[in-house]
């Protein structure tokens, strides 16, 4: 057993956390954006996680052949960043340059307040994998004084 | 007298003590790699020597400690390299950034505490086997 | 807890109690005399000899997989080189209090 796949698989988290608040603010950012990258309004991203194996396939298939029983270690991955396929919100304004020919213009699904709650999470879940990484070196620090 | 005393450390210790200077080299890239974490163009650099030392070391065999040569590690006492050539390499990477940067600035930490605590452990196994060699120099007195 | 604690304490009594027999045994006659448990003053050196090259090999070969990365056994692998320190701590006490009975013995005017 390694102290260094937890450390491992705490990166990782961190890692994800702070994708996930990368893409978080691009969503703020681009709240009132009429133009995005595909032609309409700017679409929210969301980032999709994925539970994945630990990488070192030699040793789960040694874990797995010892009789390890239980479930595989696994660290989180980002796999996809997806966009929103909702429709965009309609707003009623002539005076805008991107209005269609009824003056409304569509403007991209963000709800600020929704983006500012993902944030806080975001943080809590970066400072809990952060905390988890210290513990895990406070831990192997501890197991080199054994018999000192 | 210095070759006295350098006689009394065995092949592991030697290893330990090329570990030493190793990993030292090693904490140096990674620091490299953090502050660059946000240059453009960047790309993450990795040392590796662990290899090369079990395979002096033979631990990927079943041969027993005794046969290894500590001449190997000749120049570990006064701290030079010994037989090995780890090189600093660009580490392959999937994910680059937009700015043409890999370095993924949680790993890089998480590999510097790795480095750190494996130095440490390294530096406690030579202090234990001095102490034993203390206390038998002493008669356990 | 109080499980692991009390079998702890049991193998340094068990070790103690060992090493009183040979020193009560040692003072009563020669270096040859056979003790309590069966074996000489010498066997029992001897094989504690040998424990200690196995606990020192151990604790080597532990190291060194440690510091190649082969294993992240830390705890496992500070445990064998304490054990080593502690075999071979005793072996040169058994040694000192067997080199102080012969000391004893020489001394005798008889």
């Amino acid at each position: 057993m390694s102290f260094f796949k937890a450390m491992d698989i705490s990166s990782s988290g961190l890692a994800a956390q702070r994708l996930r608040m990368n893409v978080l603010s691009a969503n703020l950012a681009n709240a009132q954006s009429t133009r995005g990258d595909d032609g309409g309004p700017y679409r929210r991203r969301d980032v999709v996680f994925s539970a994945v194996p630990t990488g070192n396939r030699f040793d789960d298939f040694l874990n797995d052949a010892a009789g390890g029983g239980g479930a595989q270690l696994r660290k989180v991955e980002v796999v996809n960043i997806h966009k929103d396929q909702k429709a965009p919100r309609r707003v009623f304004d002539p005076g805008n340059p991107d209005a269609d020919a009824n003056g409304y213009v569509e403007m991209p699904n963000i709800q600020v307040m929704t983006e500012m709650v993902n944030m806080i999470a975001a943080t809590r879940a970066f400072e809990a994998n952060a905390t988890a990484l210290n513990d895990a070196k406070q831990m192997a620090m501890k197991a080199l004084d054994i018999g000192r | 007298m210095n070759r006295l005393v350098g006689g009394i450390f065995n092949f592991a210790d030697r290893l330990q003590m090329t570990t030493l200077d190793q990993r030292l080299k090693r904490s140096q890239v990674i620091s490299a790699n953090i502050a660059n974490s946000e240059t453009p163009g960047y790309r993450a650099l990795g040392y590796d020597f662990e290899q090369q030392l079990a395979s002096l070391a033979h631990l990927d065999q079943q041969v027993p400690i005794k046969v290894t040569n500590p001449e190997h590690f000749r120049n570990a006492f006064t701290t030079k390299d010994g037989n090995i050539e780890p090189d600093v390499y660009v580490r392959p990477t999937e994910s680059v950034g937009q700015d043409g940067n890999t370095v993924d600035v949680d790993e890089e930490m998480a590999k510097m505490a790795k480095n750190q605590i494996l130095y440490r452990s390294s530096v406690e196994m030579l202090n234990r086997k001095i102490g034993i060699l203390k206390y038998a120099i002493n008669g356990g007195r | 807890m109080t499980n692991i604690t009390g079998s702890f304490s049991q193998q340094i009594l068990n070790t103690l109690r060992d090493m009183q027999t040979e020193a009560r045994s040692l003072s009563g006659g020669g270096a040859g005399k056979e003790t309590k448990s069966g074996e000489s003053f010498a066997d029992h050196l001897h094989q504690s000899l040998n424990e200690v090259n196995a606990a020192n090999v151990k604790a080597d070969k532990m190291g060194m997989e440690l510091s190649t990365g082969k294993t992240g056994n830390i705890h496992e692998t500070m445990l064998a080189t304490t054990q080593a320190e502690l075999s071979f701590n005793l072996m040169v006490q058994i040694r000192n209090k067997a080199l102080e009975a012969y000391n004893d013995i020489m001394r005798m005017p008889v």
